[in-house]
């Protein structure tokens, strides 16, 4: 549940009950936990960094609004990842964001411009890295023409690596359906690579 | 294991994510498969990437400008913009088929010949064909239906017209309460004139030349004498050519009229002795008119309508 939190004592499950209880202080710690995980989740969803941070500022206010109707039901964690797709699948159906996207990025913005990343340990030659570049890049744009619904599952299975029941559940489909969208995803993916890796 | 197997598995196998026999069982098909393990170096480069690629960071103010749209979300009216149309490419197909489904009922109700969008040349005729309650009672005229009245209305006029042409019988279907299209009562009111009374008299005297009891005569005469539309209407002598015959009763007549403000319409002789007057006068004179015409011979018959609740009263009587 508390994925990469490892030195917090404070467990995910008793801060929504402590905010649940009407502590809504501990929103923010929850903010801090889970908001790089939704960021990039956003920015791989939407291609753009401001596209993202409002997406994931988005989330993370309806995560407040609907917290105190939280049951346990599933984690934490897929319930935060349901709301962030849901609020992607949304803004990228929308005509206004389909009109306005000119190019589809993974961790770059639309205009190409190169995004805060974290740091690196990428020790090898410049040749080395030109050549990684040009790979992600090509990764980049053929994940980014996919159709949204298969982008999704895409993202979450292979960047975010979430197990297939995971994906069933975030996206409410059948495990059935997400293997063989995933399927047909990783075609059209092996398709556009050709050459490429 | 097929190729299209290892196909389908490869990404699996690639990140590690398959059970031992089925690693295993792929692992000796990529030993034979050139095609696959080539497949196999594309999923591990492909991973590979991916695991290199660079995570996002959010901005520094991430938390603060959240907890800032939380404490002051959005107005109310861009909230309910938002919920009503976006995302566009759902809920504008949605709203447009809502317009049209609209249209369509709309188009359904004020059709041209529905009841609702019917013409105004024809409203008896709907009433009749339908018996639709909701009537726009402040821009057509009141329709009051008495089914049978309706169907005999409707059977005998043309469209929406109920004619007036039998009098009486229209006054009767009034009195059951029953159509009274906005046409028939323009009707009525040019037939009658407001406060006027038609008399239809018919005067039976006896003739100089030939006196003739007056009874015997109306007896022998039935179809000429006794009063009825029929003869004082159709094919009677025209007054003129034999006024000399019955000029005393005629006279005496036209006094009578002149005395209560009224006119002779009409004046015909059917036989010797016996007269037809259409004689139209003031509603508030007929009580002495009538009390004068008794005095002047004896009353044989009278319709019994009473001048207040019809427009033509038949009268037959025997002259002094």
């Amino acid at each position: 549940m508390n994925r990469g939190n490892k030195n917090v004592t404070v467990t995910d499950e008793e801060l929504i009950r402590r905010f649940q209880e009407g502590d809504k202080d501990v929103f923010p710690m929850l903010i801090k936990r889970h908001m790089n995980m939704v960021f990039n989740l956003c920015n791989r969803m939407m291609g753009d960094y401001d596209e993202a941070n409002d997406c994931a500022q988005e989330t993370f206010v309806k995560i407040y609004r609907g917290l105190d109707l939280f049951k346990f039901r599933s984690s934490f964690t897929t319930w935060i990842y349901r709301i962030a797709v849901n609020n992607c699948k949304n803004r990228l159906s929308s005509s206004h964001y389909r009109f306005s996207r000119r190019a589809v990025s993974l961790d770059t913005s639309a205009d190409g411009e190169r995004l805060p990343v974290q740091a690196g340990d990428d020790r090898s030659n410049p040749e080395t890295r030109w050549e990684r570049d040009e790979q992600m890049s090509a990764i980049r744009t053929a994940v980014g023409s996919l159709p949204d619904d298969l982008r999704i599952l895409v993202v979450l299975r292979d960047f975010e690596g979430r197990p297939y029941e995971d994906i069933a559940d975030i996206c409410r489909m059948k495990l059935g359906t997400v293997k063989s969208k995933l399927a047909r995803a990783r075609h059209i993916l092996r398709e556009s690579l050709k050459g490429a890796l | 294991m097929d190729c299209v197997t290892v196909r389908d598995t490869i990404h699996d196998y690639a990140a590690g994510a398959v059970d031992p026999g089925t690693k295993a069982e792929i692992s000796r098909h990529l030993e034979e498969c050139p095609q696959c393990r080539l497949l196999l170096k594309q999923t591990k480069a492909y991973y590979a990437a991916i695991r290199r690629s660079r995570q996002a960071i959010p901005p520094a103010d991430f938390i603060e400008q959240t907890m800032e749209r939380i404490r002051h979300p959005r107005s109310r009216w861009r909230e309910l913009v938002s919920t009503l149309f976006l995302p566009l490419k759902i809920k504008i197909p949605l709203e447009a088929l809502g317009v049209v489904m609209v249209s369509v009922v709309i188009l359904i109700l004020y059709r041209p010949g529905s009841y609702l969008g019917q013409s105004p040349v024809a409203p008896a005729q709907n009433a009749a064909e339908t018996d639709h309650p909701a009537v726009d009672r402040t821009s057509r005229p009141t329709i009051q239906r008495v089914k049978s009245a309706r169907e005999d209305s409707v059977s005998e006029s043309a469209p929406g017209v109920m004619l007036a042409r039998d009098e009486e019988r229209a006054r009767e279907i009034d009195d059951a309460g029953t159509v009274q299209s906005e046409s028939t009562a323009m009707d009525t009111a040019k037939k009658h004139v407001p406060g006027k009374i038609i008399i239809a008299l018919n005067l039976h005297h006896t003739v100089e030349k030939n006196k003739t009891d007056a009874t015997e005569y109306r007896s022998g005469m039935p179809s000429k004498s006794v009063g009825g539309s029929s003869s004082f209407y159709g094919g009677a002598v025209p007054s003129e050519e034999k006024s000399a015959k019955s000029e005393g009763p005629v006279q005496k007549m036209k006094g009578l009229v002149a005395r209560n403000s009224g006119k002779i319409v009409k004046s015909t002789n059917n036989a010797p002795g016996s007269d037809s007057f259409l004689i139209e006068l003031p509603r508030d004179n007929y009580e002495s008119f009538l009390k004068e015409l008794r005095g002047m011979g004896e009353m044989i018959e009278k319709s019994s309508k009473q001048p207040a609740a019809a427009d033509r009263i038949i009268l037959d009587m025997n002259l002094k």
